[in-house]
């Protein structure tokens, strides 16, 4: 019997800033032969052994096997000792867990992928896995809202989605502050959706960010011809165990760390506390 | 269960001597006026009466601290796993608390097995003891997880006016008695254990006002009735009914370093969803920040979304939760406890209208 | 009076390579100094007590003041200071300014750093008759309402309870040592006081020394020492995260305790906590606090 709280080791063998407080690391095991398989939207539990233990998206593409990649933002003890590690450094990492994107009953289809700040993280393992198998998927849309332009993950790669044939990118921020070139959009990450080009009714929507961003996404996807089904939103919790058994990451009978984080719209409005649901 | 063999036993010693001789024993034993689940030993008397211990006997099974792991710093790191090969007998365990072991055997196996508990959960011998007599906080009944348990022990008691009777109902329990050459029990006997447990059943007035099967309509027909208002306003939010309960297993992992600063260890420790810290995320937010949160997420986890999730309900009935609220018992006219899921839905059964008016610290109920 | 500007406080204490989950294995100590303002130095005595236990300890830390324990004179630098009791005078105000100027951390050492501790007991009374009580001339001495350290100076983190608790203060150098945040409970004492197993002596004992027990409403951090040998809480950790005051004023009037043991028990050691102070006037209202704390 394997022991599920073990965590292997893993060494960091990249480093690369996003923002101020975010970073991507690229992870690798020790052992070789062992691989990463994921759905793109599951989540590693990495330790720090001595500090913690927490819960971070994998971000990099399913199909590359042999590393993967979390990004990570500076919020407590755990990730700020993280922040300090260089290349070369050990991590321990247990996962996947989680059931992720529902990404096989997406093919062929149109997708819509709403996503605020950081919430982009656990989205961008899809949208590079689109990019790679172009033709098992419809048309791709990805609105990307941020507070600043500074805020904004992943812009190294905004070139390279933009290249790809039926792929858009729209961006909008909050605030931009004086003196910085804004070329994009500014405002609420809502206001994008007015420039889908998709057919909302039989396409997908993922959506990943702040409860209240993704409350009035849903809103205005329904108001827009989405069907209800069709709406996916991964939800953050605090999680310890990532299997069930520590109780903390649920969500009246649901446990986020495995009948989710990525919930369709109909389980979230059956869930109590009206997360999503509250002024659709 | 298989075929039983019924046997009689006229003192409990050399059962726990017989017990005592290949497993750590533990038993109610008195404890400052009450009981309490601790090691016992041939001196030792432990309670076959329906104890409403302070812990339940799962923190024998699931320990209070545990130490998952320990851990060596240096190039790279090094992750020892703890032993537990050791035998451990519950030596007059009731109907209800090996029910709960039943309903965690689902927490903590499932598709993700719990390595820690299950070692020990095999290794463990159970010797439960049917409850002649209900304590006043209890209602078994309404769940059918008591007086009497039916099936999943090792070995079972029943006190009789003279002695006991003793049931084996798996081979770990035939192996302990085998030695003991006890007589055979008579027909008497069982028809004994039956009427007492009849009695036993009878004189358990406290019953659930709505049936098992109905709770889940019910309450998410009432997830915002006006009753939790005043009644989680009364609590303290300390966690007491949370700890002392025998299905609740939410814990919490810390890692420790010791001060030689190359070795520590990761341990898990109770928790309590009643606490604010429980569902606190990064930058303070807080999925369950109101009293009145975790006072629903406790009471309908337990009478209806553990069934939805284990199949096995999460109430069991024994009253630990009634007896051990710190909140002054007395409020509108009934002497009641704030925890007792049966005083709870008896409040919720009542119409809304009710409700409206009650003044409460924060102001009155629109 | 001229008093230097804290600097920017960001918590590095020198440890920027660091190589596998920890900067534990660093070998520098950390620079520490512990003041003593208004209290018995009974924490103080508790921190010889624990290096008895525990000399590896020292082995995180290098004291450069310490009154109890060492001949030397203040040093400068610090990193880190504790800082035990309370603020009653005006010097102390500017002495505890000095301190956080200079350090990195600075912690509240104590109940009487953290709440006011026992010395509180006197904001209840004016301050001339506390000083008529005590000296045979009160014309001779200016004394001034006891406030709790985080009253003038940012604290960065609590150490409550009289006296502190062993493993809360391991807990909190091996963190500082280790530049992460401890864990410092916010539930209440009940917790800790089940998970020993222990029988409850709110319901079960009468009696204001015996059952008049402030577990439901104080913070943890103990491991539930009095309660585990039969001693009812008398919340000297001051209140926990989210406190239900009025509840516990009410089971106390129900278990027919006075109005006059409820303020007492309330005001013993964290009266000026906003929430203590709450439940210390909730019931009996003779008299409003002279000081009461907002809440933070």
């Amino acid at each position: 019997m394997k022991n599920p709280y073990i965590v292997e080791p893993a060494v960091i063998t990249g480093i690369r800033q996003e923002t101020a407080e975010t970073k991507t690391y690229t992870l690798e095991f020790i052992e070789q032969k062992r691989g990463l398989e994921f759905i793109p939207g599951q989540f590693n539990m990495i330790s720090l052994l001595g500090i913690g233990e927490g819960p971070f998206s994998i971000t990099s593409s399913p199909l590359q096997r042999n590393k993967f990649e979390h990004t990570i933002r500076l919020v407590g003890s755990l990730t700020k000792a993280l922040d300090r590690l260089s290349i070369g450094s050990t991590v321990g990492v247990r996962g996947p867990y989680g059931n992720g994107w529902p990404v096989d009953s997406v093919k062929n289809k149109d997708i819509v992928i709403v996503a605020g700040g950081v919430g982009l993280a656990p989205l961008r393992g899809l949208i590079n896995l689109v990019a790679e198998q172009r033709d098992d998927f419809g048309e791709i849309e990805i609105m990307y809202g941020s507070r600043k332009p500074d805020n904004l993950i992943f812009t190294s790669e905004y070139g390279n989605w933009r290249a790809v044939p039926n792929m858009r990118l729209f961006l909008t921020v909050d605030e931009v502050p004086k003196g910085i070139e804004w070329p994009y959009e500014q405002g609420v990450v809502t206001n994008l959706l007015g420039f889908s080009r998709i057919d909302p009714s039989n396409a997908f929507a993922f959506m990943c960010g702040p409860e209240i961003m993704m409350r009035f996404i849903a809103r205005s996807l329904i108001i827009r011809g989405f069907a209800e089904k069709n709406i996916f939103a991964s939800l953050e919790r605090r999680m310890e165990c990532g299997m069930a058994k520590c109780g903390r990451c649920m969500i009246g009978p649901k446990y986020v760390c495995i009948d989710g984080p990525v919930f369709s719209y109909p389980e979230v409005k059956a869930l109590p506390h009206n997360l999503l649901t509250a002024i659709s | 269960m298989k075929s039983k063999s019924a046997l009689r036993l006229e003192n409990l010693d050399i059962l726990i001597e017989a017990v005592l001789q290949k497993h750590l024993t533990y038993g109610p034993l008195a404890k400052d006026g009450e009981y309490a689940w601790q090691k016992i030993d041939p001196k030792s008397n432990p309670y076959m009466g329906c104890a409403v211990t302070m812990l339940p006997a799962k923190h024998i099974l699931q320990p209070v601290w545990q130490d998952i792991y320990s851990f060596k710093f240096g190039n790279g790191f090094q992750i020892k796993e703890p032993e537990l090969a050791e035998k451990i007998a519950l030596f007059g365990i009731s109907p209800c608390d090996v029910n709960s072991i039943l309903a965690l055997d689902r927490v903590f196996g499932g598709r993700l097995i719990d390595p820690y508990y299950w070692k020990r959960r095999e290794n463990t011998l159970i010797v439960a003891a049917n409850c002649t007599e209900v304590a006043g906080e209890s209602f078994c009944t309404s769940w059918d997880t008591g007086p009497e348990l039916y099936s999943n022990y090792d070995l079972l008691i029943t006190e009789l006016s003279d002695g006991y009777l003793l049931e084996v109902g798996s081979p770990k329990g035939e192996d302990v008695v085998a030695v003991l050459n006890l007589p055979k029990a008579t027909q008497d006997h069982l028809n004994e254990k039956a009427v007492r447990l009849n009695a036993a059943r009878a004189a358990t007035k406290k019953k659930l006002p709505v049936a098992p099967d109905d709770l889940h309509r019910f309450l998410k027909e009432r997830f915002n009735h006006p009753a939790w208002v005043p009644n989680s306003d009364a609590c303290f939010s300390c966690g007491n009914c949370t700890i002392a309960c025998p299905t609740c297993y939410c814990f919490d992992i810390r890692d420790e370093v010791m001060p030689s600063r190359s070795i520590g260890v990761r341990r898990s420790e109770w928790d309590s969803c009643q606490l604010l810290e429980f569902a606190e995320v990064g930058f303070h937010a807080n999925f369950r920040r109101l009293r009145i949160d975790r006072f629903k997420h406790r009471t309908i986890h337990k009478l209806s979304w553990m069934k939805q999730q284990y199949g096995l309900t999460g109430c069991v009935g024994c009253g630990r939760c009634v007896r051990w609220c710190p909140s002054w018992p007395e409020r509108r006219g009934r002497i009641t406890s704030l925890a007792d899921p049966v005083e709870i839905v008896t409040d919720l059964m009542e119409p809304s209208e009710r409700y409206e008016g009650i003044e409460r610290p924060g102001g009155v109920i629109a | 009076m001229n008093l230097k500007k804290p600097p920017a406080r960001t918590l590095d204490l020198k440890r920027t390579e660091v190589k596998l989950t920890a900067s534990v294995n660093s070998n520098d100590k950390v620079k520490t100094a512990l003041f003593k303002f208004t209290c018995c130095a009974g924490c103080q005595f508790a921190l010889l007590y624990f290096f008895h236990q525990l000399p590896e300890t020292l082995e995180l830390l290098d004291f450069v003041y310490f009154k109890m324990a060492m001949r030397k004179e203040l040093e400068e630098p610090y990193e880190l200071a504790f800082v035990e009791g309370g603020v009653s005078t005006p010097e102390h105000i500017e002495q505890l300014k000095a301190i956080r100027s200079q350090a990195k951390v600075l912690v509240a050492f104590g109940a009487c750093a953290a709440h006011g501790g026992i010395p509180s007991i006197k904001n209840w009374q004016t301050e001339r008759a506390v000083e008529e009580n005590v000296y045979p001339d009160p014309l001779l001495v200016s004394s001034i309402k006891v406030s709790p350290i985080d009253e003038f100076v940012k604290v960065d983190y609590h150490l409550r309870g009289c006296p502190i608790d062993e493993v809360e203060f391991m807990e909190l150098i091996r963190s500082v040592a280790a530049d992460k945040s401890p864990y410092i409970r916010g539930h209440p004492v009940c917790v800790e006081c089940k998970l020993r197993n222990n029988i409850c002596i709110l319901l079960m004992r009468e009696g204001v020394q015996e059952g008049m027990c402030l577990g439901p409403v104080t913070r943890a951090g103990c491991r539930a020492v009095c309660t585990s040998n039969m001693r009812a809480c008398f919340g000297c950790r001051g209140p926990m995260s989210n406190s239900n005051i009025p509840e516990m004023v009410r089971t106390f009037m129900g278990k027919g305790f006075s109005a006059k043991d409820i303020e007492m028990r309330f005001t013993e050691y964290a009266g000026l906590s906003a929430e203590f102070s709450e439940g210390a006037r909730a019931y009996y209202g003779r008299k409003t606090p002279y000081y009461h704390r907002k809440a933070a």
